[in-house]
């Protein structure tokens, strides 16, 4: 049985560093996403799918009969992604229409995850998505986790 | 001899106690004086870093009450404009068309809808939408409800409504279409834009986590007689001038139109709309008209996900006509969504977040039972292949060709279309 070669064996090398390289950035990207309301929200867990149906504007009112102050990330933000990946079910650059309207489904962009904990922190009625780490972080107290969404 | 060294010696004694008395007691003294100013230096620097304290702990307190201050106003501040952003929103859509058409003379033709949309109260909201007329010179409200949110399976809402008739009417906005004309079959059989004086219901029920159910049901005036033919004149073709434009019911008899929908994991919709309602002044012979649409956004597939396909099927029927007495159609249209990430650098990506192409192909047919015809009836049939560049979401420059065929047809010959539509 023949040896592999000098050449054979970096390449065999470079093949497992970029394999490893390539593992270690998918795993990077796929973080838990915390979906985080006002501390005062008297709710205290909510469905994907309610969730879902906030920002797709079928639902407006909390159960309590507040309305619902949607915020969002912008287009190109990770978290955005893998929000509307996993809980919309959608591309991150999708929107969502009230029916027999021009006029898209209204969320407040925010662009960083401090900038969305403190809306929600300071918005009673709001609710947005944070990364969970990022979350536990920076969270004073203000906001509140409401639904954790688990890396795949 | 002696005397001399004598005076000498006493001279130098005398000069080095002289020196000695210069210099020690400046020696003694030096040493004494200096202790106590070095005291008072560290005393003057004890007292600089107490002041230093006592600046600095002003200085954090001041800072706090400044940050406390303007997070207050940042709040107050973020809590308005959200409050005002969410009651109050005003804004228009616009589209300007080049036709180029082999049976008539090129043309610029264009729109122009003023939207205001609001909430005044968290459980009411009132949207408006206004044709200004734009070249035609007729301003009409194409909507103007106000809706009374009581739950969500059950709310109400009143004024001039889109018809909840097909999915094309109620998506009927210029920027949000990929194609500058709607299809024949929503033009001709479905009047769109087509809206009318009522009231109705509204609702949507999550039927499972993966199947959500919407309904619309409306009591409207109703279509006219307007479409017929009136002896020695000929009609336009198809429904459009059946439409009250917005006037009080011409027969006393009001119509009920509603439309439900199904949607299967947010990805496939299917609708089913229906029409009921007696149509001339003093006769009760009924139009009625169903139709069926459909969306599908397929997910994760790959290969499918920037792929659209909507269709609709529409058909009206109309007892005590022969001229027309029954029309209908369907089109499907394909839109394929892409952008080459080579074009991120050019003029036509580098300034915007997330720009696309679409390519968009177009099959419709229409055809109309008519006496009026030696056959007994009208076909129509047109493909469209069009071409879309949105830059934003909400500007959209368009470009088609449209391939019509046949007599019942929005437009009778081939042509070029080509517009862009702007909304904010």
């Amino acid at each position: 049985m023949n040896r592999p070669s000098s050449t054979e064996k970096r390449w065999l090398e470079a093949l497992a560093i970029a394999s490893a390289l390539w593992l270690c950035a998918s795993f990077a990207h796929a973080e838990s996403l915390a979906i985080i309301v006002n501390k005062n929200n008297p709710n205290a867990s909510l469905s994907t799918t309610t969730v879902a149906g906030m920002y797709r504007g079928e639902t407006l009112h909390w159960p309590g009969g507040d309305r619902i102050k949607l915020v969002n990330r912008e287009i190109s933000a990770e978290a955005r992604k893998t929000f509307y990946l996993r809980v919309l079910n959608a591309k991150p650059d999708q929107v969502f229409y009230r029916q027999g309207t021009p006029i898209p489904v209204q969320s407040v962009i925010e662009r960083s995850d401090d900038a969305v904990v403190r809306f929600v922190g300071t918005i009673e009625g709001a609710i947005g998505y944070v990364s969970l780490s990022r979350f536990k972080q920076i969270n004073d107290g203000l906001a509140k986790v409401i639904l954790v969404i688990e890396s795949p | 001899m002696r005397e001399h060294v004598w005076a000498s010696v006493v001279r130098e004694t005398g000069f080095a106690l002289f020196l000695s008395c210069l210099l020690l007691p400046s020696t003694l003294f030096a040493q004494s004086s200096n202790k106590p100013t070095e005291a008072r230096k560290e005393e003057s620097v004890e007292q600089l870093r107490d002041q230093l304290r006592h600046i600095e702990e002003r200085h954090q307190r001041e800072l706090a009450d400044l940050k406390d201050r303007l997070g207050l106003v940042e709040k107050r501040q973020s809590s308005l404009s959200d409050e005002l952003a969410q009651n109050i929103r005003v804004g228009a859509y616009g589209a300007v068309a080049f036709e180029s058409f082999g049976d008539r003379r090129t043309t610029h033709d264009g729109n122009f809808e003023v939207l205001i949309s609001g909430h005044f109260h968290d459980r009411i909201r009132v949207y408006t939408e206004i044709d200004l007329g734009l070249p035609h010179g007729t301003a009409d409200a194409e909507q103007a409800y106000v809706d009374l949110l009581l739950a969500q399976p059950f709310n109400l809402r009143a004024g001039v409504l889109l018809i909840p008739f097909g999915k094309f009417n109620l998506d009927h906005f210029d920027p949000r279409r990929d194609l500058t004309r709607p299809p024949s079959v929503a033009r001709l059989v479905t009047p769109t834009t087509w809206s009318d004086l009522g009231f109705g219901a509204f609702g949507f029920f999550p039927v499972s986590d993966n199947v959500k159910a919407t309904y619309e049901v409306q009591v409207i005036n109703g279509l006219t007689d307007k479409f017929l033919a009136a002896p020695g004149t000929i009609p336009d073709p198809g429904l459009q001038s059946a439409r009250t434009g917005l006037r009080s019911d011409n027969n006393g008899d009001k119509a009920i139109v509603g439309r439900g929908t199904l949607k299967f994991f947010d990805q496939y919709e299917i609708g089913f709309s229906g029409y009921r309602g007696e149509y001339k002044p003093g006769s009760n012979d009924l139009m009625t008209g169903i139709a069926f649409d459909t969306e599908l956004r397929p997910r994760n597939i790959t290969i499918l996900d920037n792929f659209v396909l909507r269709s609709e099927f529409a058909r009206f029927d109309i007892q005590g006509s022969t001229t027309p007495s029954s029309l209908w159609g369907y089109y499907i249209q394909l839109t394929y969504r892409f952008w080459p990430s080579a074009l991120n650098s050019t003029i036509l990506g580098r300034h915007f977040n997330n720009p696309t192409f679409a390519l968009v192909g177009l099959y419709g047919r229409t055809k109309m039972n008519t006496a009026a015809s030696p056959t007994g009836s009208q076909t129509g049939e047109q493909f469209i292949i069009g071409f879309n560049y949105r830059p934003v979401e909400d500007y959209v420059f368009k470009a088609e060709y449209q391939f019509n065929h046949g007599q019942f047809n929005q437009f009778p010959s081939d042509g070029f279309l080509t517009s862009i539509a702007w909304i904010f």
